[in-house]
């Protein structure tokens, strides 16, 4: 505070004594409650998915979430790049993935940067289209997108 | 641990705690910190209404991320940071929705109104200019000058050398002094 020219120093007093009267209005208690039972409720479930037996794995709906978005950047590329080559001969809908990036942790953000590199894409009317938010998508619709891309795998397509 | 020895807890060790399942440990973050955090967003601007909401978000957004939380500043430096991004997002909306006229006018009954007819350095004044402040310079005069924090402290929450830090400080002084003087 001795930083402080006096007159600022006061003025700053005046102005901190008004924020610490506006801040009495929060309740602490009620505060922490609140936000006990949004860390409850909007985390992420625990369940996991087990797959079909021969898979031999099983993912949370999270890494589903996001090995599947990475797919889908990868087929996206794959989409356009397939558009530019033949000169625009085909329509293709293009599905975007708006997942929120800056949610993520850094181990995740590497997770879908190393899937999207190992993922061998295929372009496919058999890759379902996706719009809207991947955290909105039904486990039904991960597991299809899954098995698309699985099936295009075994059939031995390339771009 | 009785109730003595988790008054005392630090941070850390509450942190670790909450991390490990422990919810009480989170509410006593809550309790320990919310006032602060409360003076720090009104004295920035926010209105007295939206207070609550808005430590209540900053605690969930804090506690969503505290695993990658590195104990590089103190947990209330990070809070506060935290805070602030938050509110500097909430007014940009508020302004969009043309709501913002209702933030610095309204009658405020903990306001002076003989101080407010005064000339030079007033509260409100004071508020209105350090919201003019650039944003690095307004964060680290509130986190020094209000909440009384270290520079080496700032320095580690904002992302910035400490003498960074006192740079922003002096000239967010500086520019304070010539406009109001």
């Amino acid at each position: 505070m001795s930083e402080l020219p006096e007159e600022l120093e006061r003025a700053l007093g005046k102005l901190d004594a008004r924020a610490a009267s506006r801040a009495r209005r929060v309740d602490p208690e009620r505060v922490a409650a609140r936000v006990l039972e949004r860390l409850r409720t909007e985390r992420e479930p625990a369940r996991r998915l087990v797959f079909p037996a021969g898979l031999g794995f099983s993912l949370s709906p999270r890494w589903v979430a996001l090995a599947a978005a990475a797919t889908v950047v990868v087929v996206a590329g794959g989409i356009a790049t397939g558009v530019l080559r033949r000169g625009g001969g085909r329509s293709v809908a293009v599905p975007v993935v708006a997942a929120a990036l800056d949610s993520l942790s850094r181990q995740e953000l590497e997770t879908v940067l190393s899937a999207a590199g190992e993922v061998r894409a295929v372009v496919t009317d058999s890759v379902p289209v996706v719009t809207g938010a991947w955290d909105e998508l039904s486990e039904e619709q991960l597991r299809a997108v899954l098995q698309a891309v699985r099936q295009d795998e075994v059939g031995g397509g390339s771009l | 641990m009785g109730a003595a020895a988790t008054s005392v807890a630090p941070d850390g060790e509450l942190i670790a705690r909450y991390l490990g399942g422990d919810e009480s440990a989170a509410a006593e973050l809550v309790r320990r910190h919310a006032a602060a955090l409360a003076r720090y967003m009104a004295v920035r601007g926010a209105p007295e209404e939206e207070l609550e909401d808005l430590a209540q978000d900053t605690f969930f957004k804090a506690f969503r991320a505290v695993g990658s939380y590195r104990g590089g500043a103190s947990f209330r430096t990070w809070l506060l940071t935290i805070g602030g991004n938050l509110l500097k997002d909430r007014q940009r909306l508020w302004k969009k929705r043309a709501t913002v006229a209702l933030l610095p006018d309204v009658p405020d009954s903990s306001r002076d109104p003989a101080g407010e007819a005064e000339a030079g350095w007033t509260a409100d004044r004071l508020e209105q200019e350090v919201g003019r402040l650039p944003r690095l310079q307004r964060e680290v005069f509130l986190l020094r000058a209000q909440q009384g924090l270290e520079y080496g402290e700032i320095a580690a929450g904002l992302g910035v050398s400490e003498g960074s830090a006192r740079v922003h400080f002096h000239r967010a002084v500086r520019r304070l002094k010539e406009r109001v003087e």
